[in-house]
């Protein structure tokens, strides 16, 4: 029932394990393009804990990914803060501002719940480039400069070191990814489940759905605000560009591809589309068209998402 | 003076709800006495539902008061008075139905035992009373299965078993017997019997020979307003109910 079970715990443990044993086997460039993988990945996982979890769409998560790297970003280059620290800033932060958006947005539900969320984030987006003196706007700043090695006694972390960046992206998805399970197999989980499917049912079983759709909101935007903050340390790049609806709607088809409402759904989607783009971006200049062909095909054989149709026909005990 | 005793465990003060125009529901007075079985019948449309669903927490009502227990519930949402005892079964079925039947029962186990996020729960006290309930309506067997893929009675019986897992103080009834079989009417009708010796209910029901076995009492309602009340022998004879409602 719902207990996490321990064949999904195993499963679960085994991929991150092998995550963690693939950098030491893989080519430089894919060993870049993983670090990259399982940022985005976090992000799409947190995202589906609302979308797949909760049946919430929203458009609005570029602003809490964009809350974590302006908090790491702006602390780090005019408050001189060491990267711990600055991460702490950005978790509370994005925990604090997701509990306001949510507060405000789940007012609304459906696509007015879609639209509200829009339209913050592209209030904050455009908050950032009008504050362009202090953020860099759409040009963005960098702070690899100001990352400073930390010194653990036996050892430094040194944020330039990819080996570094490959584990703190490792860190930031297994984090996300474990939570995710979480929701799926947990009592907590279960009512989210029964919000998606019956709001009106659960609200007579003594629920405050309400509350509950806000506590998903605020655990999906703090994993936004965390991947977004990781993103910063490890890319060192802070710009406006990840604050566009564009960054909202990446998670949102990510997940959609991999397969919402299964946890391994957000990795599968994100790493597909990932290597899609660069692989088709290396040989044609349209290569969209080529990414818009190849999604269509990809939906048309797995209406669930990838995961989430390889549930449905063979593996029914996936979470 | 009125003692403890003497108040209603439920009590409606011209309760009125209008919908664009139409006065679903006009001033209506209404007590319930604990631990009794209350009948509402009264022709399609004549505001049974709507009433319902204002004690419910539903809809909110255009006017008037309604007191729990002596406490004043009008503005109260519908979770919190759920969570105080006053449970509601929806007229159409209503489940979770891609989530086994199992599961959906344990919704409403984990609801009454649980706080907050439901961190510090006793999953073997969800699981063994989860299991009773499904046992109460005879539907152990079928836990595994997805609520949305039993039989409609079956589901019918699930809804009631939810409801029953919540141990409710005042237990609403939307015509529970509606679209079933002869058999399974019979065992709705034996489990509220059982169960109005230590819960109220109030049943809307329009299966006449069903209110005359269960209710103490019986109101008729008709366009929005109580028309007659009082014990089934005696509204069975009142002549107004009889032209309006039994079409004599």
């Amino acid at each position: 029932m719902r207990e996490i079970g321990s064949l999904p715990a195993i499963f679960h443990l085994s991929i991150i394990a092998a995550l963690f044993v693939a950098q030491f086997i893989l080519p430089p460039f894919h060993h870049s393009m993983l670090t990259r993988i399982m940022v985005l990945a976090a992000y799409a996982s947190g995202y589906n804990i609302l979308l797949g979890y909760t049946g919430l769409m929203s458009l609005g998560h570029a602003m809490l990914f964009s809350t974590g790297l302006y908090s790491v970003g702006l602390t780090i280059l005019y408050l001189g803060f060491e990267p711990l620290a600055a991460f702490t800033v950005a978790l509370i932060s994005s925990l604090v501002i997701s509990l306001l958006l949510g507060a405000i947005t789940l007012r609304t539900s459906g696509v007015f719940f879609l639209i509200v969320t829009m339209i913050f984030s592209q209030v904050f987006y455009l908050t950032t480039l009008y504050f362009n003196n202090i953020t860099y706007g759409d040009q963005g700043f960098v702070i690899s400069q100001y990352l400073h090695p930390i010194n653990m006694g036996f050892f430094q972390i040194d944020f330039a070191d990819r080996t570094v960046k490959y584990n703190l992206s490792l860190l930031v998805f297994s984090v996300a990814f474990l939570l995710s399970l979480y929701v799926s197999r947990s009592p907590l989980g279960l009512v989210l489940a029964a919000i998606k499917e019956n709001p009106d049912r659960a609200e007579m079983l003594g629920y405050n759905t309400y509350r509950y759709k806000l506590i998903a909101f605020a655990l999906s935007g703090t994993i936004a605000g965390m991947s977004g903050a990781v993103y910063a340390l490890v890319f060192s790049y802070i710009g406006s560009s990840l604050a566009f609806i564009h960054n909202s709607i990446n998670p949102l088809l990510w997940t959609l591809l991999g397969g919402a409402g299964t946890t391994t759904g957000p990795l599968v989607g994100t790493m597909l589309m990932v290597y899609v783009i660069d692989v088709t971006s290396s040989f044609t200049e349209s290569y969209l068209v080529v990414v818009g062909i190849a999604l269509i095909l990809i939906i048309l054989g797995f209406p669930k998402g990838i995961v989430g149709s390889i549930r449905k026909r063979w593996l029914t005990w996936l979470p | 003076m009125a003692s403890v005793e003497d108040v209603p465990l439920l009590e409606t003060q011209g309760l009125s709800k209008r919908f664009a125009g139409l006065e679903a529901v006009k001033s209506v007075d209404l007590r319930l006495e604990k631990e009794t079985v209350r009948a509402i019948i009264g022709p399609n449309g004549a505001g049974k539902t709507t009433l319902v669903n204002l004690i419910s927490g539903r809809l909110k009502p255009t006017s008037g008061k309604i007191y729990y227990r002596g406490v004043d519930i009008t503005n109260l949402p519908a979770h919190k008075r759920a969570s105080m005892g006053i449970v509601y079964t929806f007229q159409i079925v209503s489940l979770f139905p891609s989530l086994t039947v199992f599961e959906n029962v344990v919704l409403a186990v984990q609801r009454r035992l649980g706080r907050g996020i439901l961190l510090r729960l006793d999953r073997d006290s969800v699981y063994r009373q989860s299991e009773k309930a499904l046992e109460l309506v005879g539907l152990e067997d079928e836990a595994e299965l997805e609520a949305g893929a039993l039989p409609y009675g079956h589901q019918r019986l699930l809804d009631i078993a939810m409801a029953l897992a919540l141990q409710p103080v005042l237990l609403i009834l939307d015509e529970p017997t509606q679209g079933l079989s002869a058999g399974e009417i019979e065992k709705i009708t034996d489990l509220v019997k059982k169960l109005s010796k230590n819960t109220t209910i109030l049943l809307i029901e329009h299966n006449i020979s069903v209110v005359m076995e269960l209710a103490h009492k019986i109101t008729v309602m008709a366009d929005g307003s109580i028309l007659a009340e009082g014990p089934p022998s005696e509204v069975e004879k009142d002549v107004r109910v009889q032209s309006i409602y039994l079409g004599v």
